[in-house]
């Protein structure tokens, strides 16, 4: 499964790229046209958000359509439901300080199975836990969207079986920053709703206000609102793979052999034709 | 069955909602939508048992409130209303607060709990399973992964009761997380070994992974031309923001990308070799739902390109603290309800248990 | 219908092959009971007539299969589903969605049918299994045999000629599997479908087959005849047959029914009069033991799962003596496992109290408990989890704060020394009930209680635990294990307790309570209504030799 074609990974990348120029498209509209467009512009920056959705939602049906075809036989699907539901009901499982387990299984499963197998099990965990627990909404597809790219990019550590207990801290490590990077980015999907557009600080914040004091401010935002919240993630995401990371490998890789050989089956023709 | 309603006409209800409620920050027109969305709601939680997402929904959007109000307070101290002064000398909060601020703060908060509102309800009065069955052909496959796990959940969990319990009387104890593995890897392991017999038995029913019949070169057109379609995209949301003067370049560009993603998403649809026993009926009702919503977006999409400051709201300077309100304007936001008024009243008995929103 | 031509067949990285030339040759309509030993080669042989031998599993195949003129090796499983219906053992890995209707269209969605197709064949199929009534419900709601149904109903949609079935009732008690097969019945008499099904009760259905198939080993050439000429050359059989093939019944009885006139002949029959039932249910259990050799001590035990109305437990008595072997019965929810549960505190009394070997259930944590009590759960799978299985003795002991000791008794009991470095979960069903036999039994505890311990075993493997369970019960422990096995009960219990909705209904001694039970009685009882006989030896010990050697 390592070997995924070039164009699903060009197609993940271009869909991510798009998905990111979303996210952060208040901070492109920075033109000097913009700010003197005045009243019209501010009329219409509210518009942004749910057009943006609407193409992420297309980025990520791209990316779903594409990894689907082709590859895919039955046990892919049917070990991918089986970990998306266990992933979903470790999300599920609150843990202290509002630390959730969502990015264990992903980082694992990315690594060992390959990018492809990590992000569609981050995506569709998301999915399976927004379905369960009523939680599907504009932010749905940011939060697919990060999630599968943790998957996705734990597939970039190099196979490191051969050094013992240094592929688990090196696991940890990359862990802690996915789960920092995508962490905030899966908690703040909410900014461009409640902070105004950059674009417009001019007028939104106060007079003469640069990009670089309104960033200071989205800075300050994020830590008095999603930083500690990201940390913890991260930590304890790190924690559990240092813990549990070893052992979860063993199995994965176990089980591996049995759903992978199949693909070439050696059939051989010999004997007879029924009388 | 409990369903009012076809999703799709909840969902096209929620997507016409959603973007009116984005449009505007004016707390009026916020709160009348508001209202309209809870009336909704009150209808649905008389007949859904899902309702109680509510809680969780409302919680985090009126904590997410909580935090902007006074955040924009300190951190804004722009307005003709002064409440009181911070000392200059504290970095970023020091200053005027003023009532502007926190109006401001009021209006974006709202206009996030609104939204938060529109979902709940969506997700309240929809059943997940039959929204999956609407996946597009083309996305079979990621449908059927989530009917897998959505399947496979309630199994999971009595699973894990189980090893829980098969470990206790090992005398396996809880202490750290470190005990943790025990109830994991058995866990995992069961779940993998279901897992293959789960494909053969779908293998045996004439499962056979991708049910598309797509030949290798259509493939690699297919694929060339989703790709395609996302550099156009990309190259469009540059070309906007850039040469914001010359729009119509970006909007070509970016409507050609999702034009040519949309057809390939058409062919890979249209070689999906399968069939769908499951089809919701489509109820006179479900029309008027979608075009009371559909005539409300549309009106104020139109107030608001006769009169481009109609729904504008910005409580600072030079503008007014105090909101506009048109009546006519409001009467297009109150159509929103038509859910709850189109529905027959709900039948009988059912406990009135409103889990009220804290 | 189904022809195979010296069919070999080796998994992947193995050098000997399961299959080996296997011809043979199935009629179209024919009802085929596939028996033989747990790894012999029974499902890899049913595997191969819808081509998922070799396209899911990969390894060598040589030979050819026929069914209905089509190659499954060419036309994979997916090709097959049309005409080969295959259902599977675990009745909870089997399905896709979560409603049962939404299930039964799934097998036609694949095939691209039309949905006024699919609605027609679907009221069909619900109508032929009788399971219309269950058609909105989740599945996760449904008993394991109405999953059954629910799996045979999904795979019958597409109208198959034949349907393959790999144990479906292993995991089943005996009510649901019954049901199961009298369906299975039904179809091959009502619609002449071709019926493979491999199952270790044979009491069950040797009676409906028209012939058996008998794989006695990976790699050995199988026999295919008529039940009563396989049977008589086979060792493994059930008590009925077992018995008839030692006093030589020609032809060989498969039913009560047909072996009643012998054993009248032979003058083993006695009809039990309305007296014994009377009196056995007159008489109290044994309160007799002196109060401190009490193993389990129950009084008045209440107990209503939280959410529910109806007690599970209505004011349980019971005492067990120690050194007592008892076997807990009844149907299903009739509150054995809540029993068993009690005794190592996984649940606690709402009123009454619990003693287990002097102590009270509720002063104790399960995990303290657990030093006294073994208490082996129905799945093994669920505490399985360790590189080898010495690793789970080990970990069973360190959580009891206990030195590596020497077990070498205990694995040599179990038969489980060439596996003791092995990755449990590799293990076959057997095997891996008894390593987790072994991993709760290494703490030597006093009182050992088994919940259901014979569900998936076949003969040799139920017979290998009745016999260390009565080496366990010699060595002085308390067993009491809840069962529908009457067999295994019949073999080694000293005192069998029935429940009923939460009350003890009868207890006694194994042999009064067997004889005077219709449903609670082994095959030989029922045949011979004389207490004395349970079990096949009985009736062999009462017989002068010159009767009994062949």
């Amino acid at each position: 499964m390592r070997q995924a074609g070039w164009m699903n990974t060009l197609i993940i990348l271009a869909a991510s790229a798009v998905g990111v120029a979303a996210f952060l498209y208040p901070f492109f509209t920075l033109s000097p046209d913009q700010q003197m467009a005045g009243l019209a512009a501010r009329a219409h920056a509210n518009d942004a958000p749910l057009v943006l959705i609407i193409l992420v939602v297309f980025c990520l049906g791209a990316i779903l359509a594409n990894l689907g075809s082709g590859e895919m036989n039955s046990k892919m699907v049917a070990v991918l439901g089986v970990l998306v539901a266990m992933n979903a009901v470790l999300r599920a499982i609150p843990g202290p300080g509002g630390f959730s387990a969502v990015f264990f299984l992903p980082i694992l499963c990315g690594y060992a199975y390959g990018g492809v197998f990590g992000f569609l099990l981050g995506a569709l965990s998301l999915l399976v836990s927004a379905l369960m627990g009523g939680g599907v909404g504009p932010w749905l597809p940011y939060q697919m969207f990060t999630a599968g790219w943790v998957g996705l990019a734990s597939a970039w550590i190099p196979d490191l079986r051969r050094f013992g207990r240094l592929e688990s801290i090196v696991l940890a490590v990359w862990g802690a920053v996915l789960g920092m990077v995508f962490g905030a980015i899966m908690n703040i999907w909410f900014w461009p709703f409640v902070m105004p557009p950059a674009g417009d600080s001019t007028m939104y914040w106060s007079a003469g206000l640069g990009m670089r004091e309104t960033l200071k401010r989205y800075a300050v935002f994020y830590v008095a609102t999603s930083l500690w919240w990201d940390l913890g993630r991260a930590g304890g995401n790190a924690l559990l793979i240092l813990l549990f990371g070893p052992a979860v490998l063993k199995v994965l890789r176990r089980f591996q052999a049995r759903f992978r050989f199949h693909i070439t089956p050696a059939v051989e023709h010999a004997g007879a034709e029924p009388d | 069955m409990r369903q009012e309603y076809h999703p799709l006409a909840w969902l096209a209800w929620a997507t016409a909602a959603a973007a009116i409620a984005l449009m505007t920050l004016n707390p009026l027109y916020l709160t009348l939508l508001a209202l309209a969305v809870l009336a909704n709601y009150r209808v649905i939680s008389l007949r859904s048992p899902t309702a109680r997402q509510w809680g969780a929904f409302l919680k985090a959007g009126l904590l997410i409130w909580a935090i902007t109000i006074p955040f924009n307070a300190l951190m804004s101290h722009h307005g003709r209303y002064v409440l009181f002064r911070l000392p200059a000398n504290w970095p970023l909060v020091g200053g005027a607060i003023t009532l502007e601020a926190i109006a401001y703060g009021f209006a974006r908060g709202l206009s996030l709990v609104l939204l938060l509102m529109i979902f709940a309800t969506f997700n309240s009065a929809v059943d997940t399973a039959r929204l999956l069955r609407r996946m597009p052909a083309f996305l079979y496959l990621a449908g059927m992964i989530t009917s897998i796990a959505l399947a496979f959940v309630p199994q999971m969990i009595s699973a894990l009761q189980e090893i829980r319990e098969a470990q206790r009387v090992r005398g396996h104890r809880f202490r750290t997380i470190r005990d943790l593995l025990p109830l994991i890897m058995p866990l995992l392991t069961t779940g993998l070994e279901r897992a293959i017999q789960l494909a053969e038995s779908m293998e045996a029913r004439g499962f056979g992974g991708s049910a598309a019949s797509i030949s290798r070169s259509l493939n690699y057109i297919l694929k060339g031309m989703t790709l395609a379609g996302l550099l156009a995209l990309l190259a469009g949301m540059f070309a906007r923001s850039y040469w914001s003067r010359q729009a119509w370049i970006g909007i070509l560009l970016s409507a050609g990308g999702l034009l040519l993603m949309t057809a390939a998403f058409w062919v890979q649809g249209r070689r999906v070799r399968r069939s769908r026993y499951r089809h919701e009926l489509w109820l006179s009702r479900d029309t008027l739902m979608v075009a009371c919503g559909a005539a409300a977006a549309a009106g104020i999409l139109i107030a608001r390109a006769l009169n481009r400051a109609a729904l504008f709201y910005y409580p600072y300077p030079p503008y007014s603290v105090w909101p506009a309100f048109d009546w006519r304007l409001g009467l297009l936001y109150a159509l929103f309800m038509a859910p709850a008024w189109l529905l027959p009243p709900a039948r009988a008995a059912q406990p009135k248990q409103l889990p009220l929103p804290r | 219908m189904i022809h195979f031509r010296r069919v070999s067949y080796w998994y992947p990285e193995s050098q000997e092959p399961v299959l080996r030339d296997v011809s043979l040759d199935i009629e179209e309509g024919e009802f085929v009971l596939v028996i033989g030993p747990s790894g012999s080669g029974k499902s890899t042989l049913l595997r191969c007539i819808n081509g998922m031998i070799p396209h899911f599993y990969g390894g060598t195949f040589a030979g050819t299969v026929r069914v209905a003129g089509l190659d499954p090796v060419e036309l994979g499983p997916k090709g097959m589903a049309h005409l080969v219906g295959f259902v599977l053992q675990d009745p909870e890995a089997q399905f896709v969605v979560d409603t049962v209707e939404d299930e039964l269209a799934f097998a036609m969605e694949n095939q691209g049918l039309s949905i006024t197709l699919m609605r027609k064949r679907i009221e069909e199929v619900l109508d032929q299994l009788s399971i219309a009534h269950l058609r909105h419900r989740r599945i996760s709601s449904l008993s394991g045999g109405e999953k059954q149904h629910v799996a045979i109903a999904s795979v019958l949609t597409l109208q198959p000629k034949v349907l393959v079935l790999d144990e479906p009732t292993s995991q089943l008690d005996p009510q649901a599997a019954e049901e199961v097969l009298t369906v299975l019945q039904k179809l091959n008499e009502d619609l002449g479908l071709t019926i493979l099904l491999s199952e270790h009760r044979l009491e069950r259905v040797a009676q409906y087959a028209d012939r058996i198939l008998w794989v006695p080993a990976p790699g050995q050439p199988p026999a295919l005849g008529a039940p009563a000429e396989i049977l008589a050359q086979v060792d493994l059989t059930p008590p009925l047959i077992t018995l008839a093939k030692v006093l030589k019944w020609q032809p060989l009885p498969l039913t009560i029914k047909q072996a009643r006139p012998f054993a009248r002949r032979a003058g083993l029959v006695r009809e039990p009069s309305l007296q014994d039932e009377e009196t056995l249910l007159r008489r109290r259990p044994a309160n007799s033991a002196p109060q401190d050799s009490l193993a389990v001590d129950m009084r008045d035990v209440w107990y209503t799962y939280p959410g529910t109305d109806q007690p599970a437990l209505r004011g349980i008595h019971l005492q067990v003596a120690e050194g007592e072997f008892v076997a807990l019965m009844g149907r299903n929810g009739s509150g054995k496992s809540t029993l068993l549960k009690h005794l190592i505190g996984l649940l606690q009394p709402q009123r009454g109290q619990v003693l287990v070997a002097g102590h009270d259930t509720r002063r104790h944590s399960v995990e303290e408990l657990a030093r006294w009590v073994g208490y082996v759960p129905q799945n093994p799978g669920a505490l399985l989890f360790q590189d080898t299985l010495r690793q789970e003795l080990e970990f069973t002991l360190r959580n009891h704060g206990l030195a590596p000791r020497d077990d070498s008794a205990l694995i040599r009991a179990l038969g489980l020394e060439p596996h003791l470095e092995r990755y449990p979960r590799d293990l076959s069903v057997g095997e891996r009930q008894r390593a987790a036999l072994a991993a709760i039994l290494v703490v030597e505890p006093q009182v050992i209680l088994l919940d259901e311990p014979t569900r998936g075993l076949d003969y040799p493997q139920k017979r290998s635990l009745a016999g260390f369970l009565k080496g366990q019960k010699a060595q002085g422990r308390t067993i009491i294990m809840s069962t529908h096995d009457v067999e295994l009960v019949a073999e080694c219990a000293d005192r069998v307790v029935i429940l009923g909705e939460g009350e003890v209904i009868v207890d006694g001694p194994a042999r009064k309570v067997m004889t005077s039970s219709m449903i609670f009685s082994s095959q030989v009882n029922k045949l011979l209504r004389d207490d004395r006989f349970l079990t096949v030896e009985d009736v062999l010990a009462g017989m002068p030799p010159a009767e009994v050697t062949p």
